[in-house]
């Protein structure tokens, strides 16, 4: 079933982190709610999860209502039935891996095949013969696993995650979020990720919600974010961009290149010269200065500063922001 | 210079030894020598002896009780002022530290004043003097020192809560959790080790309790180990076999809990501070629940500071004793007596404040030696000055005054203290030493090393490095260790009983004698000004602490 949110709005103090919020989450889909610091990301997945109460608004789920201020409905926390990943993991430092995972079965009474129901959500993550260890016992990837098998063991019908790489260092986040989209697409769950992190959003989501100041800018699949950008800030904040007529026309670096082309395709061309050259170990990223102002163009030898270059782009892949 | 450090170091170390450390283990020594020959089951008579084996579990009940009776006070306060909105009101931690400022020998004769027959709590409601005999008994005793243990665990439980980062919680209450369970498997589990903590030195502390068992057990019959210890050793018949293996057994006592202590707070403490989004869940309270928990403050702090202040306070201005509450019955005369040149009060009061001058001084200088020698107790001398500095501050202190009795009174004794002012001071000094040491010793570490190296490095000699960086850095809490010493100098109670020369008075002593037959307005009176000075000390040290120019982080 989807999960139907519509016009959520949250006051803090007389910020208004969330205005009107509306968006349908897709029943097996994975949903990221992408955006920088204090974009509302967060509050909206807390407000879902029933941690903050929103001031106005309707969360359903089919004909089950989470909250609605007509209604006057207000779903306690523990009654949603929804699993969470949290940014700190939030393990019970006192209880094992296996009473960890427990926890939810026991506290909703489910004691029927509870060792059963455990020890395959153990399994799942691939924690086996971790089950007495404490939290601290184990690496962080290894916590990360416990945390995602503690959200999913109640088959919930929605899990949250709140930033849960960003807790793990680089190589171990590459692991963990190939481990955690393959975990997630197996077992078919919807999914809610918040992130700040435009690689995480870009190669887990089915859906991305693209935030900023307590509003959505644009809602779309990794693709269509990227290349079709709606608003100059998603453009902005995902990928870089060359604006050709500034917040209207922008180029991808990557369709930009040093010689002409040979089709008949119609292109454009623009005159600069180079600023500077970083090597990124499988390119070379060039900035080139020029009428319209700083260009990045990949390129795979290096180029003297002070070098003037033609720049070439199909005229195709000049997305034009309709606003 | 390294001559220097290790000759500092062995003075330190033979000087702890010399009044700490051996007048601990004369107060052994004697009670396996009861009649001159050895006798090393000895202490262990008093559980044979039937008055003094029910002197040892009135003590051990009385500690149970009070852990049980501060923990029903405290928790909730805690829980209250630290998950809900209300923990914004800073200004009530000022206000539940007063009962544990208040010396609980003046804490129990106001309580006494006021649910005694014909006390203020009959004057008010006449209808409560059936009251009165449910009070004095054991559990009035247990009530009063709750009420004064009561900021201890509280700021205990209250800062273990606020480290408990709310995503902990909130995945609870995620997973599934109603309230009370989270609070039980997840909350209380967490709480467990710092719990455990408090309890065992709030059971230590009432074990080691003189002024509350001195005033109100006395009166209402129940007689633990230390009014014991004081009785076998300062009224006839004296009977110091009696009075040291009642002493060995509460400093055994006491040792084991600290030793039991110590081991769960390495076996249960957890880790549950996390970096990020650890700001502690806050829950919201209904309107009604709001006021309930308003209540439940309020309700405490009357009967933990109302009740006793208000009546020390009325005693002190009464000018008739039967006069009742009214304002012609109120006057300044005694204030006027107490405080006229020459009197016995006056210059019970001067002997209290001179003491206290003497002895704050000679802490903090002779504290911040040894917390230098300390620094981070990183060598085994180090260790042993760090243990040896802090142990009067574990040992009871009816204990440590028997052992330096023993010690300064026995006939090979050369150096003639006993019965002299220098006594008093020593014991004082003892007594209050670890004040100091500590307070030095947490500052110290706090400042980085390198800003002494780096006076080093730039040519500064060791002593000049001294005198214009360390000094300095430390000045905030030589000040807080000497106010602190200063202030309960002046209202020790045990030590002045037991060691202070005959004819010479302090105000502590002064106000227990005045209140067992005396002057009782006159008592009041000092034990209103002695409880004032206490205050207005300890808010100089608040301030002292949180107001600085610079801060060392």
């Amino acid at each position: 079933m989807h999960l139907y949110i519509q016009g959520v709005e949250k006051t803090f103090a007389k910020v208004q982190a969330l205005k009107s919020i509306n968006l349908t989450i897709q029943a097996g889909k994975f949903t990221t709610l992408l955006g920088p610091s204090g974009c509302g990301k967060t509050t909206l997945l807390r407000i879902l999860a029933g941690l903050e109460t929103p001031d106005s608004g309707e969360i359903r789920m089919g004909k089950e209502y989470f909250f609605s201020s007509q209604l006057k409905v207000n779903k306690p926390i523990h009654l949603r039935k929804f699993g969470m990943v949290f940014q700190d993991f939030a393990l019970w430092p006192h209880l094992t891996v296996f009473e960890n995972i427990a926890f939810g079965l026991k506290a909703t009474g489910q004691k029927q095949d509870l060792k059963k129901h455990v020890l395959e959500a153990i399994a799942m993550v691939r924690l086996q013969g971790m089950e007495q260890r404490y939290p601290h016992q184990l690496s962080g990837g290894q916590q990360q696993r416990v945390a995602f098998a503690r959200a999913v063991v109640m088959k919930p019908k929605l899990v949250l995650f709140d930033e849960p790489l960003s807790a793990l260092d680089a190589l171990l986040r590459d692991e963990m979020r190939i481990e955690l989209i393959n975990l997630v697409r197996n077992i078919g769950l919807t999914a809610v990720y918040v992130t700040h992190d435009q690689t995480e959003a870009l190669a887990m989501s089915d859906e991305i919600v693209v935030l900023n100041k307590g509003e959505i800018l644009q809602i779309g699949s990794p693709e269509e974010i990227y290349r079709t950008p709606s608003h100059p800030f998603v453009a902005k904040f995902i990928g870089k961009s060359n604006w050709v007529i500034p917040d209207k026309q922008l180029i991808r670096p990557e369709h930009l290149q040093l010689e002409p082309f040979d089709s008949k395709m119609p292109y454009d061309s623009y005159e600069g010269i180079v600023k500077s050259t970083s090597y990124v170990g499988d390119r070379y990223e060039i900035l080139v200065d020029t009428v319209m102002g700083r260009f990045t163009v990949y390129f795979d030898t290096r180029i003297p500063n002070g070098e003037p270059v033609k720049l070439y782009v199909k005229t195709q892949d000049i997305h034009e922001i309709k606003s | 210079m390294n001559h220097y450090k290790r000759f500092g170091m062995t003075l330190a170390i033979l000087l702890l030894l010399m009044l700490v450390v051996i007048p601990l283990f004369f107060i052994f020594l004697t009670s396996i020598f009861p009649n001159g020959s050895l006798n090393l089951a000895a202490p262990l008579r008093i559980f044979i002896d039937n008055d003094l084996r029910e002197t040892f579990f009135n003590t051990i009940l009385l500690g149970v009780l009070v852990v049980g009776g501060t923990t029903l006070f405290a928790l909730p306060l805690a829980w209250i002022l630290a998950k809900t909105a209300l923990r914004k009101h800073e200004w009530l931690d000022v206000l539940i530290m007063i009962p544990f400022m208040t010396p609980p020998y003046i804490g129990s004769m106001g309580w006494i004043l006021f649910m005694q027959p014909k006390g203020y709590f009959e004057q008010f409601i006449p209808s409560s003097s059936k009251l009165s005999p449910y009070f004095f008994n054991l559990l009035g005793m247990v009530l009063i020192m709750s009420l004064h243990m009561l900021p201890l665990l509280y700021l205990i439980l209250r800062n273990a809560l606020l480290q408990v980062s709310g995503s902990i919680e909130d995945a609870a209450f995620i997973h599934g959790g109603k309230a009370f369970y989270v609070f039980r498997r997840i909350v209380l589990p967490l709480l467990f080790s710092s719990y455990a903590m408090g309890a065992l030195l709030i059971f230590v502390k009432s074990i080691s309790e003189f002024g509350a068992p001195a005033t109100f057990g006395r009166r209402i019959g129940y007689y633990v180990i230390t009014t014991e210890i004081q009785k076998y050793t300062s009224s006839w018949p004296i009977d110091f076999s009696k009075a040291t293996s009642l002493a060995t057994v509460l400093l055994s006592t006491c040792l084991i809990f600290w030793y039991v202590s110590s081991l769960i707070s390495r076996k249960f403490t957890y880790n549950t501070i996390s970096g990020k989004g650890s700001e502690g869940k806050i829950y919201v309270l209904k309107r009604w629940q709001t006021w309930l928990a308003w209540i439940y403050i309020i309700a405490l702090l009357a009967i933990a500071i109302g009740v006793p202040y208000f009546s020390i306070l009325v005693a002190s201005i009464m000018k008739l004793r039967g006069g009742g509450l009214v304002w012609q019955n109120f006057t300044l005369i005694h204030y006027e007596k107490l405080l006229a040149w020459g009197s016995e009060s006056m210059e019970a009061l001067m002997n209290s404040l001179s003491l206290s001058l003497i002895v704050a001084t000679i802490c903090v200088i002779i504290g911040t030696v040894f917390a230098l020698a300390i620094q981070k107790s990183r060598t085994w001398p180090q260790r042993i000055i760090d243990l040896f500095s802090l142990l009067p501050n574990t040992v009871p202190g009816i204990v440590m005054v028997v052992g330096l009795i023993i010690v300064w009174d026995a006939p090979w004794m050369p150096i003639p203290l006993y019965n002299t002012y220098g006594m008093v001071v020593l014991t004082y000094v003892i007594f209050f030493l670890p004040y100091t040491v500590q307070y030095v010793k947490a500052n110290y570490s706090q400042i980085d090393e390198s800003l002494f190296q780096a006076g080093r490095v730039l040519g500064g000699k060791m002593f000049y490095v001294l005198r214009r960086i360390i000094l300095p850095l430390l000045l905030p809490s030589l000040l807080a260790g000497w106010m602190m010493t200063f202030t309960i100098s002046i209202r020790e109670l045990v030590g002045a009983l037991m060691i202070l020369p005959p004819a010479m008075q302090t105000s502590a002593t002064y106000i227990y004698s005045q209140f067992e037959q005396g002057d009782l307005s006159l008592g009041m009176a000092m034990a209103v000004i002695s409880v004032g000075l206490t205050i207005v000390m300890l808010l100089g040290i608040n301030k002292i602490s949180s107001k600085r120019k610079w801060s060392i982080e």
